[in-house]
């Protein structure tokens, strides 16, 4: 690839934080986020009520301030409050491990198929592509019915799904990047492959691979919340938003606060990571024009 | 064409293969025997039934005569329900999924490619804003929200569509299992969509063709919308999975009889040959798709031909 555009577009565009700041929508996404997961993680300490506490005079009631219960409580006497914001929690965890953990086998994979180039690149990509095609919520929940409701085998499940689009992405980057006067001078210099990999490859990745970890939390979120509410991911008194929005369906029409108030933590969730998502990648993509 | 047509059977077909091979050696690596119950059977008689589903054979017969069967269009008897095949339970419930699967595909591609384009074409902020926030929303709020709150408000509420049930396939039946399964997908193409415009909108060709003395309307519909809708079609195929997966919920949300709840079902009662066929026909489904969906982006795009 030729150097000289990009060093131009160095030049006149400003960093990449000042460009993620200057979207309102990404700023707007990282704010909420921040106080989503500042609620979830500080509420355990401070609320008055915990998660799995039953109040035997207080079963069913809907929302009100005086008793401190503002989000009203379950049918077994719970706050729904504060098991929300457990639920939110739990999601957040799940979903920034799992995560991880697939765009970094992801990236792997794609770093060596396009770093090697070749037939191995070829199969190792035609077995992307394969694996592409299998519908894998099905294979889950299959694994789910073997060996029972196990919740490290659903992270490593959900993991195993989701590290398919980062590989792509990451194989393409890397073959453009092979190509580069510095890997190449590097490989002059005798350096072993794998450390061209680790010291030259990996660094110039990690804009896009901190783009994809964005947009693939939501995603997990998503898909954790759908097995859940199959009733096939965490189990009780520990819960998701997906298990407690699957709660809540069922008393929709006598106790609607049981559904608003994960479903609302639940959208504002996915939406701000969704925003954040987008404005990194708008931020850091060098053929973005806007500033 | 032929090459690359060719070239992606070679990659179906393994998969396929390899999903049959490895959900079946993960059945029979199943904890507990399909005829486990709480009374223990007296040796001869769970011997005779082993016999009668072949379960004393070795490990590969079995799988070569499975799928044999398979091949056939055979997938041998239900473990839970006495003298029901699995094929015929497919044969029942196949139908209700693809009719609600094929409308929302449908809900997916008109409302995607709508609304993507409108917000690309959008004058003025405030559309494209509203456009754009309405996209954010539909793609966070997954089916499992909607469907309960839409019953909620047509349901209830309105009382005008009914909240659950087939009713033998009548229309006013299909019509929230519908939106419920195609908005969210919608969402996505609309996204998708827009972004491929926008990219088109910036290209030189529209230059070219502006240059060229090209109508506004030609432009917008040979020159910005005909490339746009590649990336949509490459899209089909995961869509068509998402779709599927989705019915699973939709079908136990609205009560309806489809092969998703039939899935629910047998994973739950452990059924293991009906939850085996079920999955090898989610997945041939799946899999045909995404190879129609690469042969269609394939003859619209000749780039994707010519190589990777």
């Amino acid at each position: 690839m030729n150097q000289k555009p990009e060093s131009a577009i160095r030049r006149t565009r400003p960093a990449a934080w000042t460009r993620f700041a200057r979207r309102r929508g990404a700023m707007a996404g990282a704010i909420m986020l921040l106080i989503l997961a500042a609620a979830a993680f500080l509420t355990p300490l401070i609320s008055p009520f915990s998660y799995d506490e039953v109040l035997w005079d207080r079963i069913g009631k809907s929302p009100d301030i005086a008793s401190g219960h503002i989000m009203g409580t379950d049918f077994v006497g719970r706050d729904v409050f504060v098991r929300t914001m457990l639920g939110l929690a739990v999601s957040l965890v799940v979903g920034l491990s799992a995560a991880s953990v697939s765009v970094l086998i992801g990236a792997a994979y794609g770093a060596i198929a396009g770093y090697t180039g070749g037939a191995t690149e070829q199969i190792m990509m035609r077995v992307v592509d394969g694996l592409f095609a299998i519908p894998f919520m099905f294979v889950v929940i299959l694994v789910m019915v073997v060996f029972g409701r196990n919740f490290f085998l659903l992270f490593v499940a959900i993991a195993a799904i989701q590290w398919l689009t980062m590989a792509r992405i990451t194989c393409a980057q890397t073959r453009i990047l092979r190509q580069r006067g510095f890997i190449i001078a590097a490989e002059l210099a005798g350096l072993h492959p794998a450390l061209v990999i680790l010291r030259h490859i990996a660094p110039n990745l990690g804009g896009l691979i901190v783009v994809y970890l964005t947009l693939t939390i939501p995603e997990i979120i998503l898909i954790e919340s759908f097995l859940s509410f199959l009733g096939m991911g965490v189990q009780e008194p520990l819960t998701s938003l997906g298990v407690l929005i699957s709660d809540g369906a069922k008393e929709i029409y006598t106790a609607p606060w049981l559904l608003a108030a994960p479903v609302v933590t639940l959208t504002t969730c996915l939406i701000s990571l969704n925003l954040i998502g987008d404005g990194l990648r708008s931020a850091l993509d060098p053929k973005d024009a806007s500033p | 064409m032929i090459r690359y047509i060719f070239g992606r059977l070679g990659i179906a077909a393994p998969t396929l293969l390899a999903v049959v091979t490895l959900s079946f050696f993960l059945l029979r690596a199943a904890p507990g025997g399909p005829f486990d119950s709480t009374r223990a059977l007296p040796p001869e008689i769970e011997a005779n039934l082993n016999a009668l589903y072949g379960l004393d054979r070795p490990l590969t017969e079995q799988f070569t005569s499975y799928v044999g069967g398979v091949l056939r269009g055979d997938f041998g008897p239900s473990y839970r329900y006495r003298d029901v095949q699995v094929s015929d339970i497919v044969a029942d419930a196949l139908p209700v999924s693809l009719a609600i699967g094929g409308l929302g595909l449908s809900v997916t591609l008109i409302l995607g490619i709508g609304v993507g384009a409108a917000s690309a074409l959008a004058r003025g902020p405030a559309l494209a804003t509203a456009l754009s926030v309405a996209i954010s929303v539909g793609i966070a709020v997954p089916s499992f929200v909607s469907a309960p709150i839409l019953a909620l408000i047509f349901g209830v509420m309105l009382d005008i569509l009914p909240v659950a049930g087939w009713g033998g396939g009548r229309a006013e039946h299909l019509i929230l299992p519908m939106i419920v399964l195609g908005v969210p997908n919608a969402a996505f193409v609309a996204r998708l969509m827009r972004a491929s415009m926008l990219e088109q909108m910036t290209s030189e060709s529209i230059l070219a063709a502006r240059a060229r003395g090209a109508s506004p309307r030609r432009i917008i519909l040979r020159h910005i919308l005909q490339p746009a809708l590649i990336p949509v079609v490459s899209y089909l195929g995961p869509a068509s999975a998402s779709i599927l997966t989705g019915s699973v919920v939709i079908e136990q949300l609205f009560a309806l009889p489809g092969a998703g709840q039939a899935f629910i079902d047998a994973s739950l009662n452990r059924d293991y040959t009906l939850v085996l066929g079920l999955v090898i026909v989610f997945a041939t489904l799946v899999i045909l798709l995404n190879l129609l969906t690469d042969i269609l982006a394939g003859a619209l795009n000749p780039r994707l031909r010519a190589g990777q």
